[in-house]
């Protein structure tokens, strides 16, 4: 490698990022020493510290200096990687590391800057109790905080790095002789076989990896709490973790993976089942309410008692329109109102949630324009699945609920039959990774299910399972 | 279709769904016409000689359990006789599926939305069946294994609200008809009974894993689906009364308008109508599979497009040309319209029966 | 992706299709809740009770009456709800009927045709409790007011509940048990009468019911068998009381009967009442056996409770009174030679050998051999809060 080619090359650079810091330092014997900081990446007092405490260092101007030694003997910092071609110096210092060329030896050694969030609480988690730190954007945090509450040898760790512009580093996490082998090979391969320009967050890998099953539900989940990556961990899955990214993905989700919450490992266990139950309740309540109501309403009107038909009847008299448009014009502009509530900031936050209660609830009921029951009915589906954290599961909750409602406006009870079968259809025929997404009730795994399914046992801290989340071949 | 491993559970959940088909269908019609209140007897005596029949198929299932039933025709028999087996044994289910999906399409027609057309219902019934027939065997299973908790829990909803209402005075006396009638409608039970289970054939035995519980579940699903008939033949006749089950067409729904739990739930029949529902098309999807694997194998095709096709017009075949053929005839209310599957399963019997023993003769030499 | 493109595809052919035929919304629908037939110069005449829903977008007091009463005629059944329909403009909804009203000349002529147009349709009407009325026309009573409930049909269907099980004299015939009792060899069908009481000059004026003294316009009377020209003649209280005594129907009838000491008289309530009814097909006798407990509510003799034998000759008056009453009504069902109780059905269940029911007449033939027996054990308990009765001052002893 020659020094002089390399410093031209780098000027040249240097009139396009003019956060490119070339230091020249002069060295007895006539050596120079380059130093290079990009300024925006590293921070700087600890390259002044470098500068100050290596070239204060009085063994420096003896005559019989050498270089090389000097610099690997004294340089003040741990991660310290020597450099043998132009890629690596560019990689170096994009990366936030101090180069320092020489005739003889070149190097480089980390001082990146902190410009990332402390920290902190997590905004779209939140938890009351147990753990409250969340991932940040820094790849170290996010690594370190896992290591943190699994301090276990076997705990691996491989590194990847994808995307040709923006050079991500991924992590992938797991357990040694836990997870299952066959998992770790396909979790490798096909992130192998990404070729993309950036990634930008850990969303773009999810939908490469995840061609297996065109679904709608979640079969990649991606959490922002170190709590429940380190319990899926010790459980057999695989953690994918991605540079700039505060959500870490988990590899595979089952179904029912999106009622738990880790709140429930830190309550009693009559409590945290009752409410699994209540989430599950709530899951269907979201997708098959409306359809069976207007179901009621519109075909198959048998099925009410007499009180309930008068009470309906009258309500829904006033309405100008058929209830088919009424409930999808309510429906749609529930999500009009989610959608506003989550962009505004939380200075006017308290404008949108008035602005909704009024119309919705009270004017448009006593202008006569939808009937209150029609309201009662899409609020309470619409509060149900707000229960679920997974913005997959509330987008595939939405797509059955318009199918169901459709299907029962047009068809009566018979279409909500239809509608139910198919749903149950889909899940079954769903496959994680090669693992069906209904374990573990429907290949029934008894001590699994009976742990930590929908009800939870009070010790769930026993011995593990290892088998259940094994594919089929690996199984004899 | 030789990689999917079944549970054995949800290898037997799949046995009491389709053997309960044919008998809410033209079965009670049959039995309720032919031996009155002798019908209790006669089911109890048809599901012992039933045993006979499942212990046939059983034993076909046990050889060679390295293959579906189309392979093992093809080792036992020689070709151009396999050819002709292998299609009447698709003929056979194909039009088995087709009366089971035009039974739900009358029933359902009949009974609901009275004036849309029967096409356009046998189309939405379509929906979930044509689905379930694009899926593997592994699906079907796991569906059948949630569908059998659903039906338990509707099924014991039913019963124990309707027990208060039934009437000894008319179940007793027990013998009502000649002994003749008693034992033809048992003979003619037992076949409906075990008849459907010859879809089972379609998994090979290796692709089961935890064989040592196998036997265990297998009996005790048969004769939880014999009970279930039963209970639900003795409610229906406690019930309305023998009188009153002759006017109507399908007498086993009608009892559960009577179901009164509370005053606010009293037309519940409109949602345990899913129970009825879920067999039905459970049986016809999983014999249209039946059909369509076996004409798969026996042509070698790989191509995934013709599969695709293939399914297509079967479906479209098992619902709309019944309804083309049949769309004036009243033949399939009358009790006497049970005679078609019996005949259809019991040649089929009659193939298995010379499949066994050509087997022997085989393994002999 | 490819899938959801298919499945979106199919549902819009579906929705151009359809048309939606059957898309009837709840506010067009007609809830009928009260059906009245009656015959008028060979034609039938239906007459519907209709819940009036109206717009009204302030819940304010609304003097307007909550139903409305069509009537229609025609020659069937079903031609007259046609001409019904004509006149109404909401669609008729027949799944929530709660009351049929018949009158007497359709029992006694044409049964088998209102029958058909029931069971054939399969709205589900089957649970619809089946009236008679003999004095009024159904139509008449179906246009009075009653109080307590909006729908009047409610207040029929509620009354005629608890009164079997209060009073004993009314009882409970759904339309698929009248169906039933027509069909069965071996048991004729009996109803329960419905009148309106005789002062009713006002029962269409709505201003009554802001009145306290509203009068119940509405009577369930007795129950009505067949005799033997096959006509519909009245039962005594009595012998209605009886009746549901021996079908274990009422559980808390009272009786009344006369002090021996002085002119006033004591009230009794039955608690509890187990029957058993067994037919010896040897001595072809029905032995009918009642055990019943009664409680003393409302006791005004001078004889004391507190001494065994004053207790049990007071049992004794009642199982005497009860037997007179149930031989009145098994005089009644001979003499009427109509097997309204059910014993032909007991029979053929219990020995089918005994008599041929398709070939002879159960009525005629069957019942005159029959010889009946009857036991009645009465206990008397729970006295209520009172050990003895209340005296006034210095009249005791």
């Amino acid at each position: 490698m020659d020094i002089n080619e390399n410093i031209k090359k780098l000027y040249k650079l240097k009139s396009n990022m003019p956060d490119l810091v070339i230091r020249e330092i002069t060295v007895p014997r006539r050596q120079k020493v380059y130093v290079l900081v990009i300024q925006t990446l590293t921070s700087e007092d600890k390259v002044n510290d470098f500068i100050l405490k290596y070239f204060s260092n009085k063994d420096l101007f003896k005559n019989k200096t050498n270089i090389k030694k000097s610099i690997s003997e004294f340089i003040p910092a741990i991660n310290f990687h020597e450099i043998n071609n132009y890629d690596e110096i560019l990689n170096y210092l994009f990366n936030g590391f101090t180069v320092v060329l020489s005739n003889k030896f070149n190097a480089s050694f980390e001082t990146k800057a902190l410009i990332d969030r402390a920290v902190s609480e997590s905004s779209s988690e939140p938890s009351v109790r147990g753990p409250k730190d969340s991932f940040n954007e820094n790849y170290q945090t996010n690594i370190g905080l896992i290591r943190r509450r699994i301090k276990d040898k076997n705990l691996y760790l491989k590194e990847i790095v994808l995307g040709k512009k923006s050079k991500t580093r991924i992590g992938i996490m797991y357990m040694n002789g836990i997870a299952s082998d066959d998992l770790i090979h396909q979790v490798q391969e096909k992130l192998n076989n990404i070729d993309i320009e950036y990634i930008l967050d850990s969303y773009t890998i999810k939908e490469l990896i995840k061609k297996e099953n065109k679904t709608l539900f979640p079969t990649i989940a991606s959490k922002e709490k170190p709590d429940e990556i380190s319990v899926a961990l010790l459980n057999g899955k695989i953690a994918i973790i991605v540079e700039n990214s505060p959500n870490v993905l988990l590899i595979p989700t089952l179904f029912i993976d999106s009622f738990k919450n880790s709140e429930d490992y830190y309550e009693k266990s009559f409590y945290a089942s009752f409410i699994r139950i209540i989430r599950l309740f709530a899951f269907f309540l979201a997708i098959f309410l409306p359809g069976f109501y207007l179901a009621l309403i519109t075909i198959d009107q048998q099925v009410l008692s007499s009180d309930l038909f008068i009470n309906f009847a009258s309500q829904s008299v006033v309405v100008p329109f058929p209830s088919v448009i009424e409930a999808i014009l309510l429906t749609i502009t529930f999500e009009i109102l989610y959608e506003g509530d989550s962009r505004t900031p939380t200075s006017r936050g308290a404008s949108v949630s008035i602005l909704g209660a009024l119309i919705l609830g009270d004017a448009a009921v006593n202008a006569g324009l939808v009937s209150p029951i029609m309201v009662i009915i899409i609020s309470i589906s619409s509060i149900c699945s707000l229960l679920f954290i997974f913005v997959d599961f509330q987008g595939s909750i939405r797509f059955w609920r318009y199918l169901c409602m459709i299907l029962s406006s047009l068809f009566g009870l018979i279409g909500f039959i239809v509608t139910f079968t198919l749903l149950l259809i889909n899940l079954c025929s769903i496959k994680s990774f090669g693992i069906p997404y209904l374990i573990p009730y429907v290949p029934f795994y008894k001590k699994e299910a009976l742990k930590d399914g929908v009800i939870r046992s009070e010790s769930s801290s026993s011995k593990i399972d290892k088998d259940y989340l094994r594919s089929n071949d690996e199984k004899n | 279709m030789n990689k999917d491993k079944i549970n054995s559970f949800e290898f037997s959940s799949v046995i009491p769904l389709i053997v309960s088909n044919s008998i809410l269908g033209s079965g009670f019609l049959y039995l309720y016409n032919y031996s009155n209140k002798s019908s209790v007897i006669s089911m109890f005596i048809g599901l012992i000689i039933s045993i006979f029949f499942i212990l046939l198929v059983f034993k076909i299932f046990n050889i060679l359990p390295n293959e579906t039933i189309t392979q093992k025709l093809k080792t036992i028999f020689p070709k151009f006789i396999y050819y002709i087996i292998n299609i009447i044994f698709i003929l056979i289910s194909l039009s088995i599926s087709a009366l089971i999906f035009f039974r739900l399409t009358v029933f359902f027609h009949s009974q609901f939305t009275g004036s849309f057309s029967k096409y356009i219902i046998a189309l939405v019934l379509l929906l979930p069946t044509y689905y379930l027939s694009t899926k593997n065997i592994e699906v079907i299973t796991r569906l059948s294994n949630i569908i059998i908790f659903i039906c338990i829990f509707i099924f014991l909803f039913d019963a124990l609200s309707l027990i208060p209402q039934v009437d000894l005075n008319n179940i007793y006396p027990l013998i009502d008809t000649s002994y003749k009638n008693i034992l033809t409608s048992s003979l003619v039970f037992s076949i409906l009974f075990s008849g459907p289970s010859f879809l089972i054939l379609v998994i090979p035995k290796n692709n089961i894993k935890k064989k040592n519980k196998l036997k265990k579940y297998i009996t005790i699903s048969y004769i939880l689906s014999g009970l279930f008939l039963l209970i639900i033949n003795i409610i229906t006749l406690g019930v309305l009364g023998i009188d009153l089950i002759k006017i109507y067409t399908y007498p086993a729904y009608i009892v559960l308008k009577k179901i009164h739990v509370i005053k606010f739930i009293n037309s519940i029949e409109n949602l345990t109508v899913l129970m009825w529902f879920f067999i039905l098309m459970f049986t016809s999807s999983i014999s249209l599979f039946f059909s369509k694997s076996c004409l798969i194998e026996m042509f070698n095709i790989k191509n995934k497009g013709t599969k695709i096709i293939i399914n297509i017009i079967m479906n479209l075949l098992i619902a709309f040309l019944p309804l083309i053929f049949f769309n004036n005839k009243s033949f399939f209310d009358k009790p006497a319209s049970a005679i078609i599957p019996v005949i259809l399963y019991s040649i089929i019997f009659i193939i298995l029966v010379f499949t066994i023993l050509i087997n022997k003769i085989k393994t002999k030499n | 992706m490819k899938k959801i493109k298919y499945l979106i595809l199919i549902i819009t052919f579906i929705f151009v299709l359809t048309g939606c035929e059957t898309h009837k919304e709840i506010s067009d629908l007609g809830m009928v809740s009260a059906m009245g037939i009656e015959k008028i110069n060979d034609e039938y005449l239906i007459s519907v009770q209709v819940a009036n829903i109206k717009k009204s977008t302030k819940m304010g007091t609304d003097n307007s009456s909550k139903v409305t009463l069509y009537t229609g005629s025609g020659k069937t059944p079903f031609e007259a709800i046609r001409e019904v329909s004509t006149k109404s403009s909401k669609k008729l909804y027949f799944s929530h009927i709660k009351i049929i009203i018949l009158s007497d000349e359709i029992i006694n002529d044409n049964t088998e045709e209102i029958i058909d147009f029931f069971t054939r349709d399969n709205e589900g009407n089957m649970n619809a409790y089946v009236l008679v009325s003999t004095k009024n026309t159904p139509s008449e009573i179906l246009s009075t007011i009653t109080a307590f409930e909006d729908v009047p049909a409610e207040y029929i269907y509620n009354s005629i509940i608890l009164s079997e099980a209060s009073y004993g004299n009314t009882r409970i015939l759904s339309f698929e048990d009248f169906v039933n009792f027509l069909i069965k060899p071996g048991i004729d069908p009996s109803f329960t009468k419905i009148s309106l009481s005789s002062d009713s000059k006002d029962k269409n004026n709505t201003e009554t019911l802001n009145a306290i003294n509203l009068s119940s316009y509405i009577n369930l009377g007795n129950i009505l068998v067949f005799n033997k020209d096959n006509k519909l003649v009245e039962l005594s209280e009595e012998e209605s009381v009886a009746f549901n005594l021996i079908n274990g129907k009422s559980s808390n009838s009272i009786i009344t009967l006369k002090c021996d000491n002085n002119d006033s008289y004591y009230t009794l309530e039955l608690m509890n009442n187990s029957y058993n009814i067994k037919f010896n097909s040897k001595k072809d006798e029905i032995n009918i056996d009642l055990k019943l407990t009664y409680s003393i509510s409302d006791f005004n003799c001078e004889t004391s409770l507190l001494n065994n034998d004053s207790i049990k000759k007071i049992e004794k008056e009642i199982e005497n009174k009860i037997k007179n009453n149930i031989n009145s009504l098994l005089n009644k069902v001979i003499e009427y030679q109509s097997d309204f109780i059910g014993f032909g059905t007991l029979v053929k269940s219990r020995d089918k050998n005994y008599f041929d029911f398709e070939n002879n007449d159960w009525n005629k033939d069957g019942l005159s051999n029959i010889k009946f027996k009857t036991n009645v054990k009465v206990s008397l308990e729970n006295r209520g809060d009172l050990i003895n009765i209340v005296k006034k001052e210095g009249k005791y002893e």
